[in-house]
């Protein structure tokens, strides 16, 4: 190990260190934004439990919200990683599905709240 | 000849560990992404013969493992990982600055930002981003492990590499002296 190994961990250290405590809010969120391709499709409030469906050309994905948590419960696309991750409550948490371009995204709702009044 | 058989070698031994990386559950909500364990078969073929040799030794395993475990759009996300990973390893030994350690860290990172660039190209949403600092730190940790590895493993490598040839020429010189001048002239 040369002296410039340990540089180059600490420097890299230290960013990512920063970087997690900064993206690190553990806070649950209000609504869940549903995007396809990018473009938000639906935002679904966390408050209420119930089944939500939606079909693309690529295939279909059915959301559940449960006790202000969300998961995807069925899909029929190729690798299920969307079903198999399970429910997620927390601000910015993500459920991706990439062969369907389908995104689960919790918000909290001062983000969107902030968006609308700037 | 010993070249290449070390480097089917390594392409094996690469994708075991690719099949060993499949079987670890996913430390982030994400599966899909991979720590990058086979990074340690590109680093001991670059450092014993070269970055075409770690290239090819890479693609065969990205190609072979989609094939045999995973679908096309995991080939997506490794072959981004990959050349992420491969482009800034191959500066960083260039540059002599590092050891295997510095150069496979670097990796693990690099790895780590062209599987989330892929998956935000493919997506279009930014939420990726919130996982990269724990992909990230994670990435130190296998990177760091790797790094000692290939320094460990390398000088051993290349004394056997370099002590072999003289001893065996003489009993099969004519066999395989043939497919061994393809092979041996960009070192
Ligand atoms: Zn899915």
């Amino acid at each position: 190990m040369k002296k410039t190994d340990l540089i180059l961990i600490f420097v890299v250290l230290v960013i990512f260190v920063s970087l997690a405590i900064l993206f690190n809010h553990k806070k649950g969120g209000d609504v869940a934004t549903v995007t396809h391709n990018g473009t938000i499709v639906d935002t679904i409030d966390l408050s209420k439990d119930g089944n939500y469906r939606y079909e693309f050309e690529e295939g279909y994905n059915i959301v559940l919200v449960d006790d202000g948590k969300v998961r995807v419960i069925e899909s029929n696309c190729t690798n299920q990683n969307c079903v198999n991750q399970g429910f997620v409550e927390n601000t910015n948490d993500a459920i991706i599905c990439l062969p369907h371009k389908f995104c689960v995204t919790v918000k909290s709702n001062d983000v969107t709240y902030d968006a609308v009044t700037n | 000849m010993k070249k290449t058989a070390f480097l089917g070698l390594f392409t094996a031994f690469a994708i075991v560990l690719s099949a060993i990386e499949l079987m670890i559950p996913s430390i982030i909500p994400i599966p899909g992404f991979k720590i990058g364990l086979a990074n340690l078969a590109f680093l001991l073929a670059l450092y014993l013969f070269g970055f075409k040799e770690g290239l090819c030794v890479n693609l065969v395993r990205i190609i072979l493992v989609a094939l045999l475990f995973t679908s096309m759009y995991g080939l997506m996300y490794s072959v981004a990982g990959a050349i992420f990973s491969m482009v800034i390893e191959y500066i960083l030994y260039k540059s002599g600055k590092f050891s295997a350690i510095g150069v496979s860290v670097a990796g693990a990172i690099f790895h780590n930002l062209g599987q989330c660039l892929v998956a935000f190209i493919v997506t279009g949403t930014v939420a990726l981003v919130y996982y990269l600092p724990i992909l990230c730190l994670f990435g130190i940790v296998t990177g760091v492990v790797i790094g000692i590895i290939t320094n460990t493993l390398i000088p051993k490598l290349k004394l056997f590499l370099d002590k072999e040839p003289t001893a065996k020429k003489n009993d099969i010189l004519d066999v395989e002296s043939i497919d061994d001048e393809d092979e041996e002239d960009e070192v």
